[in-house]
């Protein structure tokens, strides 16, 4: 409500301006998008297509100036923001399903981590054998001197316990960046340990099976 | 001298390691009684027809925890004389509770826990000769599902 600036998206429905040649316009809008033709013929299909998901007010004026100049008609919309005080007659929850197919899928999100022996509810088509991630951590002095203090009263010493969390996941991350590279798309039957190597240093091993599910 | 420094640490350890562990026990249990309709089952396999689970994924939790002075000393003597090392086992109690809470606690939205799995480690293993440090490191994780409602 306050500062919390408004956002802008900036769709394109394929209009092209009075007395402007389309073929003319397509090649201009090929230059400046840096767009092969294919992509660019995409955007003539008539359908809406969002250029620009979530702008400012700065930003989407400048989108539709660039489209202007290349003869094209551009629209700009208000996103509805948690106050609705939706001015445009956008409906309100198309933004989000519009502007996700233009964003690269989220990282890591399409791999699903299980300890149990299958995913529920879907089947394993192929198996890739085993993957596996580990890092090796050493807690530094400061902590160190920290725990030993803590040693003297006892209790949890909340320095270790974030560190090692954090290298767990990033034991569980190189684990899944392995899967990734064998091309699964989820990892069964996880387990981790931890083990001492050397004084002050412990290891984090993450390992599972790669399989791929549909 | 020594015996003075000795002393003091020992009850430094045996005030504040009591205090501290109560509290730590309350704060346990007002969160798993926050957290019991959570069910945390060591079962692969539950009575769940497959199709229900629209969502499965790891979660985990753990807890890094030390012993005090005065619990040390007592688990030294205990160590001659053999038997149950009881504040030990208070201490190992502490923190596995404490990492299946967290494992809990970091399953939001999830009806079941399956498959959990907790592990024991000991880390920041003992210089030799010298006095040793030990903590454990409890983890506790397993496969968070989500059900169809």
């Amino acid at each position: 409500m306050e500062t919390q600036p408004k956002q802008f998206r900036v769709v394109f429905h394929g209009e092209v301006a009075d007395g402007h040649d389309p073929t003319a316009v397509r090649e201009k809008l090929a230059a400046l998008l840096k767009k092969d033709p294919a992509r660019i013929e995409r955007l003539f299909s008539g359908r809406e297509v969002v250029i620009a998901a979530r702008v400012n007010a700065a930003d989407a004026e400048k989108y539709r100036k660039a489209f202007a100049a290349a003869g094209a008609v551009c629209r700009i919309e208000t996103l509805e923001t948690e106050n609705a005080s939706g001015k445009e007659s956008g409906p309100p929850q198309t933004p989000e399903p519009a502007a996700a197919p233009l964003s690269s899928p989220p990282d890591g999100g399409s791999m699903i981590v299980t300890n149990i022996e299958s995913v529920p509810g879907k089947t394993i088509v192929a198996h890739y054998g085993l993957v596996s991630g580990s890092t090796i951590r050493a807690k530094h002095l400061g902590r160190d001197i920290m725990a030993s203090l803590k040693n003297l009263v006892g209790g949890e010493l909340k320095g270790y316990t974030e560190l090692l969390r954090e290298s767990r996941r990033q034991a569980t991350e190189r684990m899944i960046e392995q899967a990734r590279q064998l091309g699964a798309n989820a990892i069964i039957n996880v387990r981790f340990s931890t083990s001492s190597v050397a004084q002050g240093a412990a290891e984090l091993y993450a390992y599972g099976t790669a399989v791929s599910v549909r | 001298m020594d015996l003075i420094i000795f002393l003091m640490l020992l009850a430094l350890g045996y005030f504040a390691g009591t205090v501290a562990e109560k509290r730590h026990y309350r704060s346990i249990e007002k969160r798993e009684k926050a957290l019991v309709r959570l069910p945390a089952v060591t079962l692969k396999r539950v009575d769940i027809a497959p199709e229900k689970v629209c969502a499965a994924r790891m979660v985990h939790g753990s807890a890094v925890i030390s012993v005090d002075y005065f619990k040390r000393m007592l688990a030294a003597l205990r160590n001659i004389f053999g038997g149950k090392v009881k504040s030990y086992e208070t201490l190992l109690d502490r923190a596995r509770r404490e990492s299946l809470l967290r494992m809990k606690e970091s399953a939001v939205g999830a009806d079941i826990i399956v498959n959990v799995r907790i592990e024991t480690a000991t880390i920041g293993r003992s210089r030799r000769g010298k006095q040793r440090i030990s903590c454990l490191e409890t983890v506790a994780y397993g496969t968070a599902l989500t059900l169809e409602k």
